[in-house]
């Protein structure tokens, strides 16, 4: 093992102590702060799994989210099943969903995904308005009062871990390898006998499982949900943004880019809740245009694309 | 419920009117796909902002909201989408060529993010009108409100000038040149990077066209472009990514559809009509209707 | 040749069009097993396109692709490497963010990692690029990962690779190398269809060549025949006139 090695495990395990005992000595504020921060770990890393890896972005990763926290809220409050259990479920309705509109969707190429993903937040959404035997329509759901805060908190870690893990593992794989080859290449990569579609739809499903999950928790947490804040497009920008800032398809940069996000908005931008989401546009464009490879993209040291800095914007022109 | 033959009139000529704006505004993203292969996720923002420009201009102003498309909200959108790509997206090129489509798609999901909530932050989420021409004409005992008739006849007078001028014009050819293939086309001496500026203008004042017809007919608020942005892609893909024809025609089947299933199914359903036709026809014909296959 | 060997791939009336475009124009030919072909034609042939019909990337318009007595014309571009067939293109389309061993650990069809990694070793060594096995792909020079693409075909276990232009653009040095690494495989039975505009090359190396003109084959025969053949070089040097 290199001394690299050793300071990357002695890092990760005091963050891991730190979150896992975060709770003992919290407030109720630090807490439920937390709660947000994780669930943002969730989301950010379910969408960098699919598009961090396979280059196939999805603009409407929050079909989801509302997917997973409507299904979790129908079963808990309709047939009385514990929350946790509702909360798996949540994650099957969501990539089931995604079974729907990945199998045509995934057969095409990116940028007919892109806006497929798009229209669909917004169908879902209208469904969850207009279905209104099922959701409620506009007046939401309400779910029985949550009483601790310490399950869910650690159900989000656990999910968080999860999903880390499992791409941290995947990308040691040749699963991850052929992954990455769908972006760099897909029609190379097929004509070299490689399954996109299959690779595809299996990430695909992932990603929307765990994002489902993160949504069932978060309906248990707020104890109400509603169509319009369930299918923020927000939500679909933060994990975007989150994800490029610390760096897509790598395996920690999503979590730094959502330890930004939140954080930053909780000090800085509840003085100006108005300009929170221009400010994410801001940054979406800021980073596209300065930071193509996010925070994890300045620390690698094999720089092989020169063209990608700062320097050569200002200087070089065209 | 009893569908009488007026009803049924009426929600076809409805069905074309919208169809005409809905052709208009896609006209504009299509062309901008078809020559630059820019996802322009911030279309209907830039309806959006079209509606607000003739909103203030006869508010503050008084100029006649017809008049305004050509003097203040197409100029107006002109200049922001030539400074856009001017200062923006060609930089883009620079930065990710491989990835360009999708680059420039987040790219410009963050730039409508931007305008939507400066645009709330700014005018507030208040819905707006601008009140013009509220009477209606009435034909064998069927009613059609005057405004729509004039917007129908505007939005196909701008997309039929556009198409005369993308055919017979000198610089028009030239845009058509660059679509086909942008090397070819620099090497014949086709100051593609003056056609880029050009052409991501043109998209913008027209999705700006649209937005200003809608904002004498409706009631508008920010968020008003969001559902054009995902309409309108479903209907250049309806039509065949960058075909013009196709952008026309699918503008037109898609009002036409909206207004027929609204009529039959209920107007609940008629949202996610453009979305069905989206998918149906990327199951069955991926190029769109009017689409060829690409090598 | 001398002793007639086994057809490997028989195309049949191949035909493929593109609107009113025929690029591909009821194109009959056989690879044998074990040989190594010249595809060759000016420019704007049909070459590339004769290979993307063959591979999966387009879909045949008419004819039949019979590859080792089974009709492949319709299948997916991923189930045609599965039986077989593999290729390069011709602007390298490698996996440019992924290193130089990757880009062939990703396309091993089968086995554990180990054997993968010793088999991919093997075959940068035989193309000079074992030293950079950890470089980025997108940082070797252009005749490099020309090489390093042909040897992901050969990662893929086929029994015939077409390469389309494996030597345009590149140096002399690697050239050889190319050539060496051709006959060493073919030396253990691999056949080859080579689409190259390199005459020395393609004269060379290849045993039998294919001669197409606007999608139509009009040649086929030894270097010799080709060579001598009235009809190539009129397809190459235009018309004779009397001036």
């Amino acid at each position: 093992m290199s001394r690299k090695n050793i300071v990357l495990g002695i890092f990760i395990i005091i963050v891991l102590f730190f979150f896992a005992s975060f709770p003992f000595y919290a407030t109720g504020y630090g807490i439920s702060f937390f709660i947000t921060l994780l669930m943002y770990f969730i989301i950010a890393q379910s969408w960098n799994f699919l598009s961090g890896y396979t280059g196939y972005v999805s603009f409407g990763h929050v079909a989801f989210f509302g997917a997973g926290a409507y299904a979790a809220a129908i079963f808990i409050t309709r047939y009385s099943i514990h929350w946790i259990f509702a909360s798996i479920c949540g994650g099957l309705v969501a990539a089931l969903l995604a079974l729907l509109i990945g199998w045509p969707a995934l057969r095409l190429r990116g940028p007919y995904f892109a806006i497929v993903m798009l229209g669909f937040a917004g169908v879902l959404k209208n469904v969850a308005v207009l279905w209104k035997k099922v959701t409620f329509g506009g007046i939401g759901i309400s779910l029985p009062p949550m009483l601790s805060m310490k399950p869910v908190y650690y159900s989000m870690l656990i999910v968080a871990m999860a999903i880390t893990l499992l791409i941290y593992i995947v990308t040691k794989t040749k699963f991850g390898l052929r992954l990455i080859s769908i972006r760099e290449d897909e029609v190379a990569a097929t004509s070299m006998g490689i399954n996109a579609t299959f690779y595809k739809i299996v990430t695909f499903l992932i990603s929307a499982f765990f994002t489902g999950i993160a949504g069932a928790i978060f309906a248990w947490y707020s104890s109400f949900i509603e169509p319009v804040s369930t299918f923020d497009i927000k939500i679909s920008i933060e994990v975007i943004i989150m994800s490029l800032l610390g760096g897509a398809g790598t395996v920690a940069g999503p979590l730094f880019g959502a330890a930004i996000i939140v954080l930053g908005g909780e000090i800085f931008w509840t003085k100006f809740p108005l300009l929170h989401e221009a400010i994410l546009g801001i940054l979406i464009v800021v980073v596209i245009l300065f930071l193509p490879e996010g925070i994890m993209g300045l620390f690698k040291r094999d720089k092989y694309e020169e063209k990608r800095n700062l320097l050569i914007w200002m200087f070089k022109k065209k | 419920m009893e569908i009488s033959l007026s009803m049924f009139i009426q929600s076809l000529v409805g069905g074309i009117f919208q169809g005409s704006i809905y052709a208009l505004v896609a006209l504009g993203l299509t062309i901008v796909f078809g020559v630059m292969r820019v996802l322009n996720l911030a279309h209907g923002t830039f309806v959006m902002l079209g509606a607000y420009m003739t909103f203030w201009a006869y508010t503050l102003f008084k100029i006649d909201p017809l008049l305004s498309i050509i003097l203040v909200s197409m100029p107006a959108l002109f200049i922001l989408g030539l400074a856009i790509q001017r200062w923006l997206i060609s930089r883009l090129f620079v930065i990710a060529p491989e990835d360009f489509e999708l680059m420039s798609a987040i790219f410009c999901f963050g730039l409508s993010s931007l305008f939507i909530n400066l645009a709330i932050y700014f005018w507030t989420a208040d819905f707006r009108s601008v009140r013009y021409i509220t009477d209606a004409l009435t034909i064998g005992g069927i009613s059609f409100s005057k405004v729509r008739i004039i917007s129908f006849v505007v939005a196909i007078a701008i997309t039929s000038a556009v198409a005369l001028f993308l055919k017979k014009a000198n610089l028009g050819i030239a845009i058509r040149a660059t679509s086909q293939n942008r090397n070819s086309a620099e090497i014949c001496g086709i100051p593609t990077k003056r056609i880029f500026l050009f052409v991501f203008g043109l998209g913008c004042a027209l999705a700006a066209a649209g937005g200003s017809l809608l904002s004498i007919q409706y009631a508008i608020y920010p968020q008003i472009g969001d559902d054009y942005t995902t309409k309108s892609f479903c209907i250049i893909i309806l039509g065949g990514m960058g075909s013009y024809l196709g952008a026309f025609a699918g503008g037109l089947i898609l009002g036409l559809a909206e207004a027929l299933s609204s009529l039959f199914i209920g107007a609940k359903f008629s949202e996610a009509v453009a979305f069905l036709a989206l998918i149906l026809i990327l199951l069955f014909k991926p190029t769109g209707l009017f689409g060829k296959e690409g090598s | 040749m001398d002793v007639q060997k086994e057809v490997i791939l028989r195309l049949n009336k191949l035909t493929k069009n593109f609107g009113g475009l025929t690029a591909v124009n009821n194109v009959s030919l056989d690879i044998h097993r074990g040989v190594i072909h010249g595809l060759i034609g000016p420019n704007g042939s049909g070459k590339t396109t004769l290979i993307n019909t063959v591979t999966g990337i387009y879909k045949a318009s008419g004819g039949s692709i019979i590859f080792k007595d089974k009709e492949i014309k319709g299948l997916r571009s991923r189930l045609i490497s599965e039986l077989g067939i593999s290729r390069t293109f011709q602007i390298s389309r490698i996996f440019s963010r992924m290193t130089v061993l990757e880009n062939l650990l990703v396309v091993a069809p089968k086995g554990g990692i180990k054997e993968n990694v010793e088999k991919a070793m093997q075959l940068l060594k035989q193309v000079g690029l074992e030293e950079n096995y950890k470089k980025i792909a997108s940082s070797l020079p252009y005749g490099q990962r020309k090489l390093l693409e042909f040897a992901r075909a050969v990662m893929t276990e086929p029994e015939l690779i077409f390469l389309d232009e494996p030597t345009a653009g590149v140096t002399l040095k690697l050239i050889e190398k190319t050539i060496e690494f051709i006959h060493s495989l073919n030396n253990n039975g691999m056949t080859f269809v080579i689409v190259e505009h390199n005459m020395k090359v393609i004269m060379s190396v290849c045993e039998r060549i294919f001669v197409l003109e606007y999608g139509k084959k009009i040649a086929e025969g030894t270097p010799k025949e080709v060579q001598t053949n009235p009809e190539v070089i009129r397809a190459y040097l235009g018309e004779e006139r009397d001036i």
